[in-house]
């Protein structure tokens, strides 16, 4: 299998501060949207930064497209797109400007993509930047991160503050570019709703460490939570329980095959489990 | 590289507006006036007040993500110093270019009643600009990367006060090595050379640990 995005054992500490990157290890499948889940300050804005060198990390491996990138490497940056939340571009300047500066940057900038992108984002081409709602300035971000053909597309937090109009535009927009088996996008967020919608792997971070990796298809269709009774808790094989939450009455225990934890036990309530509980499951709850 | 140029030409543009035409007005006003003393100065402020709008921009793109974005953008780190340095020498000539047609427009019209050493006396004016506004950026650029766009307006300050230092303390020197006496056209000459050497010297000083310091940056 190819890869657009490979980590292995990536680790980042910072001077003065108790957060570190704990070995983050994850792939991207080519082709395929990564969903990258975790709560304010768990390290998915580190772990974008060390893969794309703003930020540099202790040890570990990280490729992009099969090749360790570093500041020489411009040809893989030619590869990637990217969109961080906010202001992305400087307030004085205009979308055409824009264009300008990265038609003197990109080698294949593709001035009528982008011009395409900016009628059908309904973006005004002369406004300045500093003008722009904050969905305006998501759009143009994301229009200057396809057109200069990237195979890779990185957000950080690229829908976070943004109404579901917009969000869902922007996840359309997001669909279409994925189309092409070559394309792949990495999509950090908290709206674990808009990775429902798009992504085919979602990846947990919580406290710099990687907690799970799977298909979205597996999280949503085949993981559970057992909302057990304080008797009914004794009898769920420590194997079966990923985390297990104490409420007032009631102990809520993630399984990763609620089938077969149907047929083993009987008596418990089985429910099936969006991508937000199962984040505040591992988050919150406890392993055995 | 060319992009970045881009980037930092429209950076100052907004600014540039309101700069040139400040200094229109006051080059105009010399010309009308002749006055020797607005001459000195114009031609000397020219371009360090041109070039200070290529440091301050940068304070402007601290406002956004862009720095950061800057990083992962097919560019090395070391293009993206360069093309500030390239932005800086072009305001910096710019300035130069401006004084020099206002100043020659004033001798043409009021004739030269300025210059006690003729040609000469008009070349240490306007490089003495050039060189004060390059040394400006000299200091200015490194400071930058080190304590970050938050304290742009006291890098200013240091970069003005540095490079009149500077330029303060060659004088001294050729002072002190022609013993006060009158100088002669080809000491002038060689002392002007060497003062360009030093500050092109200092250019590349300041330009390497420029890079030094942003190769190390975490953003």
């Amino acid at each position: 299998m190819n890869y657009a995005l490979k980590l292995n054992n990536v680790t980042k500490t910072y001077k003065g501060s108790d957060f570190s990157l704990n070995k983050v290890s994850f792939a991207l499948p080519s082709g395929s949207v990564m969903g990258f889940v975790g709560e304010n300050g768990a390290g998915k804005t580190t772990t974008i930064g060390c893969i794309l060198r703003t930020l540099f990390k202790d040890s570990g491996t990280i490729e992009i497209l099969g090749t360790e990138m570093t500041d020489d490497n411009v040809e893989i940056r030619e590869n990637i797109g990217v969109v961080y939340d906010g202001d992305n571009f400087p307030g004085y300047l205009s979308a055409e400007q824009l264009s300008n500066i990265m038609s003197g940057i990109f080698k294949h900038w593709d001035d009528t993509l982008f011009q395409n992108y900016i009628k059908s984002f309904r973006l005004s081409k002369k406004q300045k930047i500093k003008t722009y709602s904050k969905g305006m300035t998501m759009k143009l971000a994301l229009a200057v991160a396809l057109s200069h053909h990237p195979k890779l597309l990185i957000l950080d937090e690229a829908t976070s503050g943004l109404d579901p109009v917009m969000r869902d535009e922007i996840l359309d927009v997001l669909l279409e570019f994925v189309g092409d088996e070559e394309h792949s996008i990495l999509l950090s967020s908290h709206i674990t709703s808009d990775l429902e919608k798009i992504a085919d792997y979602i990846t947990f971070i919580h406290n710099g460490k990687i907690i799970l990796t799977e298909t979205k298809d597996n999280l949503i269709y085949n993981y559970g939570i057992l909302r057990c009774k304080e008797k009914q808790v004794e009898l769920i094989e420590p194997e079966d329980i990923i985390v297990y939450r104490k409420r007032d009455y009631q102990t809520d225990i993630l399984v990763s095959n609620m089938n077969i934890a149907e047929r083993k036990y009987p008596g418990v309530v089985i429910d099936h489990v969006t991508i937000d509980e199962i984040m505040l499951m591992l988050v919150k709850g406890n392993e055995i | 590289m060319n992009g970045l140029i881009k980037n930092n030409f429209y950076g100052v543009l907004g600014n540039m507006k309101i700069v040139s035409a400040f200094l229109l007005v006051l080059g105009i006003l010399q010309v009308v006036t002749g006055e020797a003393t607005i001459l000195s100065i114009f031609t000397l402020m020219a371009a360090p007040i041109i070039s200070i709008l290529a440091i301050s921009s940068m304070r402007k793109e601290g406002a956004s993500k862009w720095t950061k974005y800057k990083l992962t953008l097919p560019v090395r780190r070391r293009h993206i110093v360069k093309s500030q340095y390239v932005s800086h020498l072009l305001c910096s000539s710019a300035g130069v270019v401006f004084a020099t047609i206002f100043m020659a427009l004033t001798v043409l019209i009021h004739g030269n009643i300025y210059f006690y050493y003729g040609f000469r006396d008009a070349v240490t004016l306007v490089l003495g600009g050039w060189v004060l506004s390059v040394l400006m950026g000299e200091i200015a650029y490194p400071l930058y990367y080190l304590w970050g766009e938050e304290k742009t307006e006291l890098i200013l300050v240091l970069s003005v006060i540095g490079a009149i230092c500077i330029i303060f303390c060659i004088s001294l020197g050729v002072n002190f090595l022609t013993r006060n006496e009158g100088v002669s056209d080809a000491v002038y000459y060689i002392s002007l050379i060497l003062i360009l050497i030093i500050t092109a010297i200092a250019e590349i000083c300041s330009y390497v640990l420029t890079v030094r310091i942003f190769e190390s940056k975490e953003y």
